[in-house]
This record gives C-alpha cells, structure tokens and sequence, in this order.
C-alpha cells in the first residue's frame, strides 16, 4: 500500500484499501459467527 | 380444567410458514437495500472520476476494478496480506492475553480498578505513532514494533469491554447462584462469564479492527 502511495499509483492504492476492507469485514463477521455460536441464548427466536 | 394451563400463546402468532414467508422478504429487502446503497456509491464515484478525468486524483471504478484484479494474482501482495494477518492475529493473541483477566479483575475488585485506573486511562490517550521511535528502539526492526502496536490499540478496548461487562452483570444473578449453594469457581464459570462474554465479544471487535487499521 504504501508502495502504491509513493509510486502515486492511485487505482491500486484504491484496489489495495477495498482490499483490506474486505478482509477486515471478513474476520469481523467470522467473530459474528463465533458470537453466535458461544452465546446461543441471546439469538433464540 | 383447561387443557394448556400453563402455557402461554399469543394470539397473534403467525403460522410457520407465514413467519418463512416474511423471513424470506426481509432477507430479500435487505440485499435490496445493500445493491441500492452499493449502486449509489458506485454511481457517485463514477460521476466523480468523470467530473476530475485524472487518474491520480481520482480513478474510475472500472480502472480500480482492474488494480484490483491484478492485485489479488500477486503473489507479493498476497503474501504481504498473509504475513500482515499473521501479526494482526499474535498481537490480537497478547491483547486478549492481557486485556481479559485484567479486565475481569477491574470489574470484579473495587481496589484493583482505583490501582490501575490511573495508570491506563491516560496511557490510552497517547496516540499510537507516538510509540513508533520508542518501540523501535525497545524491539529493534522487524516483528517486534508492530506486534507490540497492534496489541497496544487492541487492548485497551477488549479491557474495557471485559470490566464493563463483568460490571453489568446483574447483582441478583450473584445472589441466586449463591443462595444454591455455587462456590467461587462455579458462579464464575456459570454467571459472571457467560453475563460478561457479549462485551468481551464487542471489545475483541474493536480491538481487532482497531489492530488490523493501525498495521495497514
């Protein structure tokens, strides 16, 4: 990324933020599920 | 003699298959509302990119679309990406590690919280590239500064979570576990962890988003 930003590389470094977003996002949801998982009592319909 | 006595029925309870049936178009009004939301941003990034026609300031979709693809066939980028996960998990390790018990011990004892209260409330405050020349210096150049930064961001947030969570468990539950008869170990085990975990849960969020921001 900072490679991008140096090399004044604009759409990569825009690819690599959407990136790291993405992936962010995906561990934050996996600890969604975790939460789901450990704490079944509060998601009981 | 009523034959139910006892149980309890709304009377506006739906049948199985309606409640289905509106799960279903909740779903489905949610990826509604998720396209319209995406297709507006896209919208207006388009129209940004063609209001600036420069690439350095501002790229098209498409052209970033493009980055993007090239990007995830690196394999430099992906190993970078895979090492930097690495990190972010060992440091979200020593946050947990320490943040937890602390702040189990913070929630539970008055006197443990007036002790080291004082001393993180204003270390949190420090900003985070603050510690940069200091932890290179500690650490040296490599693994060392960056764990140490990742775990620094993240602890602070699970520990607050965890005493604050361990605070909010409700009085009455302590009581009713004690009154039949649960030791120590048990009421820990059976009501001050499982009352707690929602937050501890919430603080391990921030903390890891916090940690995966500050090493990017």
């Amino acid at each position: 990324m900072i490679e991008a930003q140096t090399e004044m590389e604009t759409p990569l470094l825009i690819a690599l933020m959407i990136m790291a977003a993405m992936v962010g996002y995906l561990i934050d949801l996996s600890i969604l599920f975790l939460e789901r998982m450990i704490t079944r009592w509060r998601f009981v319909s | 003699m009523e034959k139910n006595e006892g149980s309890f029925h709304l009377p506006f309870q739906l049948p199985p298959a309606r409640i289905e049936l509106s799960r279903f178009s909740l779903n489905l009004q949610k990826k509604l509302y998720q396209l319209i939301a995406f297709g507006t941003l896209l919208l207006l990034w388009h129209l940004a990119a063609a209001y600036y026609n420069n690439q350095l300031v501002m790229p098209s979709p498409w052209q970033t679309c493009k980055a993007l693809f090239f990007a995830l066939q690196d394999l430099e980028t992906m190993s970078n990406l895979g090492l930097t996960l690495k990190r972010v998990m060992i440091g979200l390790s020593i946050a947990i590690a320490i943040g937890v018990p602390v702040g189990f011990a913070m929630g539970y004892s008055n006197t443990v919280y007036k002790l080291i209260d004082p001393v993180i409330g204003p270390l949190r405050q420090v900003p985070i590239m603050a510690w940069v020349p200091l932890t290179i210096v500690w650490f040296g150049l490599g693994d060392g500064p960056t764990l140490f930064l990742i775990a620094m961001v993240a602890t602070f947030p699970i520990l607050l979570n965890t005493m604050a969570g361990v605070r909010a468990v409700p009085q009455n539950y302590y009581h009713a576990a004690g009154s039949m008869g649960a030791g120590q170990l048990s009421v820990f085990s059976r009501v001050t962890l499982p009352g707690a975990l929602p937050d501890i849960i919430t603080g391990l969020r921030l903390g890891l988003s916090a940690g995966w921001m500050s090493v990017i």
